[in-house]
Parts: structure tokens; sequence; C-alpha cells
């Protein structure tokens, strides 16, 4: 990786002014420097920040936000509740009971299947232990509660996200 | 005019005024020092309260004044409750003496300068005070660093306004703005700013010190104090302290414009020898503009720079800002005997 | 202004000297004491500014109240004395003895007032006259300047010898001495203090 031109000498300029104890340090040109900089951030005004209700950040392609069992073809639920999600899941956030499948292409489907979104960190590790490509992170990240059950997930509720 | 009565009630009126007309700075100051803030990194800053967020600091005074008010365990009530108005207190009695317009200020002392040098000094009481009474070792901190700094940088400030008034042979703060008057664009040189450069930085810089701006708010020092002197202050009595601040910030920079810029001349108009009441308001607006560009300067200066270690605000104050203004003072006083124009420009 | 309102503010500093002067001894907490202090000073400085002399009233204020004032706050503060830490208060023979020699400082100084020269001129007169008006330079800075430069030069520079020989004797005392540190403890100290420096 090649370095920009100057680069070294702005690092070694640095080291001396600031980090080193022993030398007394200036102020005052560094003191000059800041406040032009500050000077151009007022006059340029170019915010970083959005007004958030009013307007919404598109996520990032890959953003980990809350998370929905994903349906076949059929209107079935892809997932056969073979845990490898909860198994994976390093916050032990997922429960999952299983039951028979009344279906011949599978032997199990979940009966039970919940994740606690309080607990969940948002890592996409079930996502990736997924067989079925059944569970998969969406990019929504804001659907508020009031109490914390609320934020206890089932099956119905992650199939209708 | 002789009567004792009339002259007090003019002063009353005067006082009065000049009281509510600092009260109403605060707010707006608050909302400049959060716009400019948000602007300089990147934010945009209040804008849901009233149009633009102008409405923001009354939202935050009522929400001050609903909130609890405590008063910690083991505290020392009496000092406690007395300690934000030695805050507040000096710093709105400081601006009295300070001319607003032409030989416009609340009381014309002959030594104006010192009264007003005197008074500031005495807001280091509400935050040792303050520091001391909450009982709880930060503030206790924060108020041993507030007094040791106050006593530190006002002997820089003191020195420095000295000077001040060796080159201008008076402490009448309304002559000091007289001598400083030049007619054309050329008059600009005759600032003190100009006449007594040293002055005038040691001066701004003991001023950061003297009102806890940062970068030299070491009493409060969110970060190892958390909040210093005011830490368990909650409510209107936090809010006193806030304001006490923010006035004193006020009463700096009105006296850094009387001593420094000129105060209520500018170079380009005549200053007249009995002012209608034109001149009396274009003086008031000469004023009020150079506060708030040094209001902005706090501002900026605030948001720019970090904050200072502890050795290093006691050692530039001692080793720097003392002898740089005593050599600043006795240059003007050889100067002002052997009469060198050329090196302090004298009256 | 008037005699009456001058006498009214005299009335009231000499009050508020008095008796915060004495809250100051009596006060157990010496922060309270400290507080008490300052308000006597300010009072002091209020007869002062009655008696014309402004500027050394706000000197007064200046230099006590805003000075050393906070340095002695600094001090109490740094100790930090709580209701537990403070000394048992002195027993009763030690408090009538205080009384007793205040009581006589006090009766040798009035007794001498009421019979200086200028009281037995007052009293022989009948009525006390008022003060004759003073110059309107009397309390200037520029008054002041003259009377402490001019007529009393000697007493003043000695004084400020006094003072820059405190300065030296206390530079001296809180500067690091190198030389100076105990045998044993030179090999483990050499080392910080060649970095220190």
């Amino acid at each position: 990786m090649a370095n920009p031109p100057g680069a070294r000498e702005e690092k070694q300029e640095r080291k001396t002014a600031t980090t080193d104890p022993r030398k007394k340090a200036s102020f005052t040109v560094p003191v000059a420097k800041g406040l032009i900089n500050t000077l151009k951030h007022i006059l340029r005004r170019e915010p970083n920040t959005i007004h958030y209700p009013d307007e919404k950040r598109t996520p990032y392609p890959g953003y980990r936000g809350e998370h929905r069992l994903k349906r076949d073809e059929l209107g079935r639920e892809k997932c056969v509740a073979c845990f490898l999600c909860s198994t994976a899941c390093p916050a032990h956030c997922i429960e999952i009971v299983a039951e028979e499948a009344p279906w011949d292409d599978r032997e199990k489907r979940p009966r039970l299947f919940n994740i606690d979104m309080m607990r969940c960190i948002y890592c996409g590790m079930c996502e990736e232990a997924c067989p079925c490509d059944a569970i998969e992170l969406t990019p929504v990240f804001n659907i508020p509660s009031r109490t914390r059950a609320e934020k206890i997930y089932d099956k119905e509720k992650l199939l209708s996200l | 005019m002789t009567d004792p009565l009339y002259s007090i009630l003019i002063a009353v009126i005067k006082a009065v005024i000049i009281f509510a007309v600092i009260l109403q700075i605060v707010p707006l100051l608050v909302y400049f020092e959060r716009k400019i803030s948000a602007w300089i990194q990147d934010r945009i800053g209040p804008n849901r309260v009233g149009p633009i967020g102008l409405l923001q600091p009354l939202a935050d005074v009522i929400k001050l004044a609903f909130k609890e008010d405590l008063t910690p365990q083991g505290a020392d009530k009496w000092i406690y409750r007395l300690a934000p108005v030695l805050v507040y207190a000096p710093a709105v009695l400081a601006f009295t003496v300070i001319p607003v317009g032409i030989d416009l200020q609340v009381a014309s002392f002959d030594v104006g300068v010192v009264f007003l040098l005197t008074i500031s000094g005495f807001s280091v009481y509400g935050l040792a005070f303050g520091g001391w009474a909450s009982n709880n070792k930060y503030s206790l901190l924060g108020g041993l660093r507030a007094s040791a700094q106050m006593i530190s940088y006002e002997v820089a400030m003191g020195l420095s306004i000295i000077a001040i008034m060796m080159t201008a042979e008076t402490v009448d703060l309304n002559e000091i703005i007289r001598q400083q008057w030049g007619s054309g664009t050329l008059g600009l040189l005759e600032w003190n700013l100009f006449k007594q450069p040293i002055a005038a930085v040691v001066f701004i810089i003991a001023a950061f010190a003297e009102t806890n701006r940062l970068p030299f708010d070491l009493a409060e020092c969110e970060a190892e104090l958390i909040g210093g002197f005011h830490t368990e202050y909650t409510g209107l009595k936090f809010a006193t302290f806030f304001m006490g601040e923010y006035v004193a910030m006020i009463t700096m920079s009105g006296l850094m414009v009387t001593l420094f810029l000129g105060g209520w001349s500018v170079p380009w108009v005549e200053i007249p020898t009995s002012p209608s009441m034109v001149d009396m308001a274009l003086s008031i607006g000469f004023f009020s503009v150079k506060l708030f560009a040094l209001l902005f300067f706090y501002i900026w200066i605030r948001w720019t720079l970090p904050r200072f270690r502890y050795d290093q605000l006691m050692g530039i104050g001692w080793k720097v800002f003392i002898p740089v203004s005593l050599v600043n003072l006795g240059l003007t006083a050889v100067a002002g005997v052997l009469g060198w124009k050329w090196l302090i420009p004298l009256p | 202004m008037s005699p009456g309102i001058e006498q009214l503010f005299f009335g009231i500093a000499a009050v508020v000297a008095t008796v915060s002067s004495m809250l100051v001894v009596t006060r157990r907490n010496p922060i309270y004491s400290a507080m008490f202090l300052i308000v006597m000073f300010a009072a002091v400085s209020v007869i002062f500014m009655l008696l014309d002399a402004t500027f050394l009233g706000f000197m007064q204020l200046l230099v006590y109240a805003g000075a050393i004032m906070v340095l002695y706050l600094f001090v109490i503060m740094l100790i930090n004395p709580r209701e537990g830490d403070l000394p048992e208060e002195s027993g009763a023979t030690e408090k009538s003895f205080a009384a007793g020699v205040s009581l006589l400082i006090f009766s040798m100084l009035s007794f001498a007032i009421s019979h200086s020269n200028e009281v037995e001129r007052l009293s022989a007169l009948g009525s006390i006259p008022l003060l004759p008006e003073v110059s309107d330079s009397h309390g200037t800075i520029r008054a002041f300047g003259l009377e402490l430069f001019h007529n009393h030069l000697l007493v003043f520079e000695l004084t400020s010898i006094l003072i820059l020989v405190g300065i030296i004797g206390a530079v001296h005392l809180a500067s690091r001495r190198k030389n100076n540190v105990p045998h044993n403890l030179t090999n483990a100290a050499e080392g910080v203090v060649s970095q220190d420096v």
C-alpha cells in the first residue's frame, strides 16, 4: 500500500509536537490552525446528520436489523427445526420447540420459535448457520415496544415481518 | 436633577433595564452556543422548538424549573443554597460599570475598572463554597481548582489592566473609550488592541480562565470531575450556576470591548458632545455588535480547543502570562516616563 | 450623599463588621469562619468608601477578600475538616482567660481614645463639629499614589523589600533540592529525577 507523499513527515511532526512530554509544547500555531479549521466548518455548513424521524436513512446492503422467518412457495415456513441457529447463537436468544411436520418432504417443523430481541446482538450467525435459508436479518431497525415481553418475537410475528 | 430621590430613581430604572437585558441575552447566547457548536461539528443543532429552534432555551428553562430540587445528604444546607447566588450576583453587579452607550452605565464610579475587577473576582467564592458544601469529593476538587485558577489568572489580568490604565492615564472607562477614537479607517489603530497588544492577549486569555470557560474549565471538567463544583446541583440552582457562567462571559466581553476595542465608539462616526437619541441608539448598537463578536470568539474557542491539563494551566499562568505582563508593564512605565511614543503610543 | 443616609450606612456597616468578626471567632467550622471574615472585610471596605476613600475600599476588597481569603479557603478546603475531625473546644478556663484578655485590651483602647487630645478638644467645644469638606482629589488613585510614592516612599520600598524576601524564601522552600536528598534515597530517586528534568 503506497502512502501518500508527505504522510510520513506529518506523522513525525505530530509526534514531536504533542506526545513527547519532555518537549515544551508550543500552543500558538496549533491553536491558530484549529481555529481556522473550525471556522471552515462553520462557513461550509454541510451537516452530516439528518432530521431523523422526518428523513430516514436507507441502511447499507448487508445491514443487520430485526429477524424474519421466510416462507417457501407453498406458503409454509421454510424452517425445519434443526436447531442449528440456536446452537450458533452466541447470545442464546433463540428458543425452538419442534414438532412433527405434517408434510412429506421434511421430518420436523417448529412449534415454537421465539427470539428474545433484548438479548440478541444482531451478529447474523443464525443466518449463516441456517441450512434452509429460513431465517434472515432485515434492514428494519426501529420497531419499538413498551415492555420487554413485547420484544420476545414468536413464530407468527417473525413470519409476518 | 440634584434631588437625591430623582437620581436614585434613575439609577434603579437603569439597573432594572440592564438586569432584564442581560437576562434576555443569556438564553440567546445559549442558543448561539448550541447552534455554532453544531455547525462546527457538522450537525444541524436545535431546530424543533419555535422557528429555527429559537425557543429551545425557553424549553430548557421550563425543564429546569420543573426538575426536582435535590440537596445531597450531608451537604451544608445554607452554603449549598448560597453558592449559586454567589456566582450569579457578582457577574451581574460587575456589568453595572460597563458603559453600553455614550456615557451610559448604571453606576459611574471614578474607579470603575477596579470595581469590576474586584467584584468579578468574587464569583470564585460561589464555586468554592458550592464545591465544598455539596459533600462530594469531585465537587470539592472542582472548587479547589476554581480557587487556585482564579488567583493565578487574576494577577495576570490585573497587571494587563494596569498597563492599560497607564497608557490611558485614567481609570474612567468612558475616558478610556474616548481616547481610543480616531477618525477614518486608520483610527482603528487607536484601539488599545493595537496600542497594547501584549496586554490585550494576556487579558483575553486570562478572561477565559476567570470565567471558567474552555479551554480553562478545569473547575467543571465533565470528563474527570463529572461537572466539578455543580455535580450535585439540580433544577433552578443549577440554572443559576449556568446563568452565572454566561453572565460572567458577557461581563468580561463587555470589559474587553471597552478596554481594547473602543467600546461604544467606531472610528467612522464622530463622538458627539451632546448626544441625541439617535447617537445613543447608534452607540449602543456598536457596543452590541462588538460584544457579540467577542462572544462568538468565546464560543469559537470553546469548540476548537481541548481542555488544558492542570499543570499546563498553572504553568502558562505563572511562568508565561505573569512575567510577560510584568515586562509589558515595565516597558509601558519606562516609555511613559521617557515619552517614547514610538514604543507605546501614549495620549 | 446626605449625612443621614451616610450615618445609616455607617451604622449598618459597623454592626455587620462587629457581628461578623465575632462570628469568625465563635464558629467551629473554619469554612464558616472564612465566610464571615469575607463579610467583615466587605463591611470594613464600605466604611472606607463612606470616608471618601473609594479606591482604598476597593483595594481592601480586592486584596483581602478577593485574593488572600481565596488562598485561605484553598487551604481550608484542601484539609477539608468535617464535624468529626474538628478538635475539642477548649474548656471554660481558657475561654474566661481569653475573655478577660479581650476585655482588658478593649478597656485600654477605649480609655486611650476617650482621653486623646482630639476627643478632649472636641468635648471642650461642647458639640462635635462637622468635618471639613475634603478636596475632590481625596481618595482618588492620583492622591493615593502621590501619598504612597512621595510622602511615604521609604516605608513603601521597605515593605516591598520585605515582601520580596518573603517571596524568595517561599521559592527557596518550595524548590526541588536535588543535592539534599538523603543518602539512602539518592540512588532510587536519581533515575526519577533525571527523567523528570
